[in-house]
């Protein structure tokens, strides 16, 4: 009992000096593998219903006419002289990428 | 909160540039120029949208408007004598134009024509201005509004085109004029509009009004005449008749006193002393008394009156005019009465007489500069009647007052009232007229709104009477603040802020932005 005190206390007192008996280990070496060769890759473009799917960047306004607009909006120079009357944008068609039409649709603005 | 716009929101819109004009560019609150157009004249119309609300900036936003030398108002001005493609206000053609703002709050321009020959209407058409929505606004079909018949003659066509002499901040009010006789009005008409426009009903939905200021033939010279009587005049007369015997006339030693009191020209009196056969008498001497609290105030002379101007404070209208009087006024003691009865009798007044001569000149009820000659003299009057008549016939012979101001056939110009009132004084054989009084800033043509005038003395000689010279001493506008100057008035120009109330004088043109 006294023994293993006094090899435990002379253990702390090395090792608050920086000496330990504890020994580093390392892990060993990974597995080779074979290299994966360069290759050309292909896909089939999907075929695009009216129901679904994303919209195709980019969007484009093909008719300026169809677009509709809230009722006009009055806006005053700071000095009460001028109006000048404004008709807020409603709704925007577009087409996408892929020809099919997507709508932009505004809230009237309050 | 900021308004949203588009996509976006809108941050301010309006127009910041404001200051002084002079030499191509306003100098901006910040020192720093912006290039404008010249103004035709140092005019400003000063135009407030019923309701609009005060411009609020925080203070980061008055941090960058102060940088940039930036003024955000919630009026507007008019500088200039322009509006866009309206061109000159003033220009020489026969129609006025007026910034109306309708009940909706709509701001239409507003021409007004006269006719080549004298008719009792002017013809009103309109057009929408300063409203941007993508379509180009075009004048009305005409309308012909009925304008008072006295104002008619004073404008006509060309050779007095008729021009608006002011409006207020909404253009429910306006004065139109001609001008001439060197840039002063010919006649005033004052016009209300009221109403919204709606262009399809009749007048465009509008209520015209109209009254004549002032016009062409106005007779304006009056004979002022007042004049009142009080108090009692008592006159004594104390005969001394001493007895003789007859047929000898040697004086007996009896004396008779016969007392005459006249009090207001009756005669209360014990008689003569009555003759007889063995007496009779003789007038020996005769005293003479009178007590009188009998007085004469009179004021009476001439006066004469004309509207020059007109300009609106605000909303205030403040007429210029030139006026001329020349009273003579005095109390006199009456010492002699007769009752009125008398086949030729008489009343005779003494005391001092005092006359007064004015040459003033108003902007609204302000007196610019009061010209002032007096005098004072001791009259004697005798006033007969019964033969030649009275010229204030009194209705009591006792005491009277009498009110006799008439309106004369006569229309007084403004050369009349102008020489009228001068003063005249005589070194051998020249005399020398001088008068004080405003004088337009600039002559015809030039008039459109600016309703700066010039305090001058004008000076003719007779020996030059066609070639008068003047001299400047102060520059006005219709708010009553005046900057001196000793610049000729030909060399002088000026502009005044309706708003802010500054009058800036200069040997350019100016006008405030």
């Amino acid at each position: 009992m006294a023994k293993d005190m006094t090899a435990a206390l002379q253990a702390l007192t090395d090792e608050a000096v920086g000496q330990t008996s504890r020994k580093d280990k390392t892990l060993p070496e990974g597995r080779a593998v074979n290299q994966i060769p360069e290759r050309v890759g292909k896909a089939d473009k999907p075929t695009s219903t009216a129901s679904g799917g994303g919209i195709a960047s980019p969007l484009t306004e093909t008719v300026y006419s169809t677009r509709q607009y809230w009722d006009s909006v009055t806006y005053q120079s700071t000095d009460g002289f001028i109006t000048w009357q404004v008709e807020p944008i409603k709704k925007i068609k577009f087409q996408d990428a892929n020809g099919a039409d997507a709508e932009f649709v505004y809230a009237q603005p309050t | 909160m900021k308004a949203p716009f588009g996509f976006g929101k809108l941050g301010i819109f309006g127009q910041p540039y404001h200051g002084l004009w002079k030499g191509g560019v306003i100098t901006l609150p910040n020192g720093a120029t912006k290039a404008c157009p010249a103004p035709a004249n140092g005019g400003v119309v000063l135009i407030r949208h019923p309701g609009q609300a005060e411009v609020v900036r925080s203070p980061a936003e008055q941090a960058a408007d102060a940088a940039a030398g930036f003024e955000w108002r919630n009026y507007a001005l008019i500088s200039g004598g322009y509006y866009g493609g309206v061109g000159p206000f003033y220009s020489n053609i026969p129609s006025a134009h007026v910034i109306f703002i309708d009940g909706a709050g709509v701001r239409w321009l507003m021409k007004l024509t006269t006719s080549s020959s004298y008719v009792n209407y002017m013809t009103v058409s309109i057009k929408r201005i300063a409203h941007i929505d993508g379509t180009v606004s075009s004048w009305s079909s005409e309308i012909n509004v009925p304008i008072d018949a006295r104002f008619v003659a004073s404008v006509h066509s060309v050779a007095i085109p008729l021009i608006t002499i002011s409006q207020n901040t909404t253009g429910r009010e306006f004065v139109l004029g001609g001008v001439v006789n060197g840039g002063y009005a010919n006649g005033l008409l004052k016009v209300g509009v009221s109403g919204t426009v709606d262009l399809g009903a009749s007048s465009f939905g509008l209520t015209f009004s109209n009254e004549a200021l002032e016009w062409q033939d106005r007779l304006n010279y009056e004979s002022v005449g007042t004049e009142s009587v009080s108090g009692t005049c008592v006159n004594v007369i104390t005969r001394h008749h001493l007895q003789r015997a007859n047929p000898s006339h040697v004086y007996t030693g009896v004396e008779y006193i016969e007392v005459q009191t006249y009090t207001d020209g009756v005669l209360d009196t014990n008689g003569p002393p009555v003759a007889t056969g063995a007496y009779d008498w003789i007038d020996v001497s005769l005293e003479y008394s009178r007590s009188t609290s009998k007085t004469k105030t009179f004021a009476g002379g001439y006066r004469a009156k004309r509207a020059i101007w007109a300009a609106y404070v605000d909303d205030v209208l403040k007429v210029y005019t030139l006026e001329y009087s020349d009273i003579s006024s005095g109390s006199l003691d009456a010492s002699w009465w007769s009752t009125g009865a008398d086949p030729a009798g008489y009343w005779i007044f003494s005391g001092m007489q005092e006359r007064h001569k004015h040459l003033i000149t108003k902007i609204g009820d302000q007196v610019v500069w009061d010209q002032h000659f007096s005098s004072s003299q001791y009259i004697e009057q005798q006033v007969s009647f019964g033969t030649y008549g009275l010229q204030f016939p009194p209705t009591s012979m006792a005491g009277y007052t009498v009110d006799n101001t008439s309106t004369l056939s006569y229309k007084a110009s403004l050369e009349d009232i102008i020489s009228s009132g001068s003063i005249d004084t005589t070194v051998g054989s020249v005399t020398t007229w001088t008068a004080k009084y405003l004088l337009p800033i600039k002559p015809n043509g030039q008039r459109w709104a600016s309703p700066i005038m010039v305090l001058c003395t004008r000076t003719k000689t007779s020996t030059d009477p066609t070639n008068p010279t003047y001299v400047s001493h102060s520059v006005w506008a219709p708010s009553g603040i005046n900057v001196a100057t000793s610049t000729a008035i030909a060399n002088l120009f000026a502009t005044w802020h309706p708003v802010l109330n500054q009058l800036h004088v200069d040997t350019e043109n100016v006008c405030w932005f």
